[in-house]
């Protein structure tokens, strides 16, 4: 019995020795630390073109007659031949640091090159031609940091990891804003997709940043000339013209301006929706706004929302669907092309708008889609994995007809 | 070298000479998984083993069980989980009616408990010594059980950005549990 008792004594002091519990915690960043370089440095670099390369990651897209160009985020412009969308050929690439966005109007093409506009001749899309450059005019592209001058840019992005108690002030995750294309409306311009940050409109090169609108007259097409910059506010994304009015998209919600006078935009209304990232594309009556969460993209909602803009200056949403993480949006005849991200790409029957959400045609679900353009030839449609062109005449059955794939680099 | 081989063989044949004789024993056992302090609340653990005897004094044996636990800490205040464990036991005077025993289980728990992508909760190792009292039935085979024991339970938890970019914020976190356990089960 003495050992029974030994036993049992034994077992509780071992217990009551260990009776807590001890949590460990470790914590720690993982941030992109920022490359930076001097803008002097920079506007050395060749900006002509060079023979085509391989996509190494696709950022928006734009179309311009018979030729679509893919912005490979902060490296330059793939141009290819897309005269045949079943056989899109590589021509050429222009290199263009820090370069995200793009507009084509008659056959000069203007891109952006951290904190310049840089103007190409397109009149020869295999060997566009460098005419200009007009510097300073994105100035929200420089950086002030840790102490450099205000003469740096950021030219990529390193991993780095650093422990719980260093923290850096800024939190950067390498997020160059590629999202889609650039839209414009009218002849002589290109078109671009619901995700742009730049677009043409009534001999405008509108163009947004984080925090407002810059404008260019483009009257004189090789020779833009900056005009002004209006203060919006924080949050702005997105960017679509149509036909005299601007819809900016921000991540509290969707601003519209006039450009009946193009030089001087005029706000007409703003409509507030939940904090979320929201590209918009619209008709003449209604504005279809996308509401996603996700990286950069704050809130918890992803939607469609249906919203009436018969009279501008009081949009009213109307109707308000639930979607899995919608980016990008195209309108075309009656029917509504959503880029659900990884979830795939989805058309509806648009032609009661509010019975989008129940009148699913198809759905592509391997289909990494971003942004999609609703083009004369083709739906282009880009993603991670690439940029894919669908034969979309029959409106109940797309038809895919060539893709262009992205070649990582290892 | 060949000697240890030799007298592995030999252990080994004895072995299986000796479970050829005799029938695997289940023990299943319920009971209180506990901080020192009983005023604490109180988890519980249900747990069932199948085991072999190597000889009269020692078997070997595997075991699945279902456990909570309660805890102390802010952001968890319960986990449970699927112990899969292996089991050793050492019955003192096993020719006798009751006796002392020891147990030592050593496994992994699988966590159940539902978590977000951004705050993934996964198990851990367990480690659980205990020392018990059994009482033979008449067919000096079955018995019933009492034991009180040391449980060392690891659960860990990763929280990474809510975004999911894969930049940002992470934390590890290891829950280390230590817990008296008290026992009762039956043997067949």
């Amino acid at each position: 019995m003495n050992l029974t008792k030994t036993f049992l004594f034994l077992g509780v002091v071992i217990s009551c020795l260990f009776g807590c519990d001890k949590v460990d915690n470790t914590s720690y960043y993982k941030y992109k630390l920022p490359i930076l370089e001097k803008m002097a440095n920079i506007r050395l670099q060749a900006v002509t073109p060079i023979a085509p390369q391989p996509v190494n990651a696709t950022g928006k897209i734009y179309i311009y007659k018979d030729y679509l160009f893919i912005n490979e985020p902060t490296k330059g412009v793939h141009i290819f031949n897309n005269a045949n969308p079943s056989n899109p050929i590589p021509i050429s690439f222009l290199p263009i640091s820090g370069n995200v966005d793009m507009a084509v109007k008659d056959n000069v093409l203007y891109a952006d090159n951290h904190v310049d506009l840089l103007v190409y001749d397109l009149t020869n899309p295999a060997s566009p031609s460098f005419l200009k450059r007009v510097e300073d005019v994105f100035k929200q592209n420089y950086v002030n940091w840790n102490g450099t001058s205000k003469l740096h840019v950021i030219v990529g992005y390193k991993d780095t990891t650093v422990a719980a108690t260093s923290r850096w002030p800024i939190n950067y995750d390498g997020n160059f804003s590629n999202g889609g294309p650039n839209t414009s409306a009218g002849g002589n311009y290109g078109q671009g997709g619901s995700m742009a940050r730049f677009t043409l409109a009534n001999d405008h090169l509108y163009t947004v940043d984080w925090s407002s609108l810059n404008l260019f007259d483009v009257s004189d097409t090789k020779n833009p000339t900056f005009r002004k910059n209006i203060l919006l506010g924080g949050g702005i994304e997105t960017i679509f013209p149509h036909k005299n009015n601007l819809f900016i998209g921000t991540n509290t919600g969707m601003i519209i301006y006039s450009i009946e006078d193009a030089a001087a935009p005029v706000k007409l209304s703003t409509y507030s929706h939940v904090r979320a990232c929201d590209p918009v594309v619209v008709n003449d009556y209604y504005a279809f706004v996308t509401l996603r969460t996700g990286n950069l993209c704050p809130g918890e909602v992803n939607v469609l929302e249906v919203v009436d803009i018969k009279d501008l200056t009081k949009p009213t949403r109307v109707k308000a669907f639930t979607m899995e993480n919608p980016h990008g949006l195209g309108f075309a005849d009656d029917m509504l092309y959503i880029c659900e991200g990884k979830f795939g790409l989805k058309s509806f029957d648009a032609s009661d708008v509010l019975k989008i959400g129940d009148r699913q045609i198809e759905h592509f679900k391997s289909l990494n889609s971003t942004d999609v353009i609703p083009g004369p030839k083709s739906l282009i449609v880009v993603g991670e994995g690439g940029v894919c062109q669908y034969d979309y005449s029959d409106k109940k059955k797309i038809k895919l007809l060539s893709c262009i794939a992205v070649t990582p680099i290892d | 070298m060949k000697k240890f081989f030799s007298v592995l063989l030999a252990v080994g044949m004895h072995v299986a000479a000796y479970s050829q004789q005799v029938k695997m024993l289940t023990h299943i056992e319920g009971g209180i998984l506990s901080y020192a302090s009983l005023s604490e609340k109180i988890g519980y653990s249900f747990k069932g083993a199948g085991t072999w005897p190597l000889n009269p004094t020692v078997s070997m044996g595997v075991g699945l069980g279902y456990e909570k636990y309660f805890l102390k800490e802010q952001d968890v205040t319960s986990l449970q989980g699927i112990p899969l464990f292996a089991q050793g036991k050492y019955i003192l005077t096993p020719d006798r009616g009751k006796s002392l025993y020891s147990a030592l289980d050593a496994g992994y728990s699988f966590n159940l408990d539902k978590t977000e992508d951004h705050e993934k909760i996964k198990g851990g190792i367990l480690l659980a010594p205990q020392l018990g009292y059994l009482w033979k039935l008449s067919n000096q085979r079955d018995y019933f059980s009492i034991a009180l024991g040391y449980k060392y339970q690891q659960y860990k938890k990763d929280i990474s950005p809510m975004n999911g970019g894969g930049y940002g914020s992470f934390t590890d976190i290891t829950y280390n549990l230590h817990r008296l356990s008290l026992m009762v089960g039956i043997s067949f």
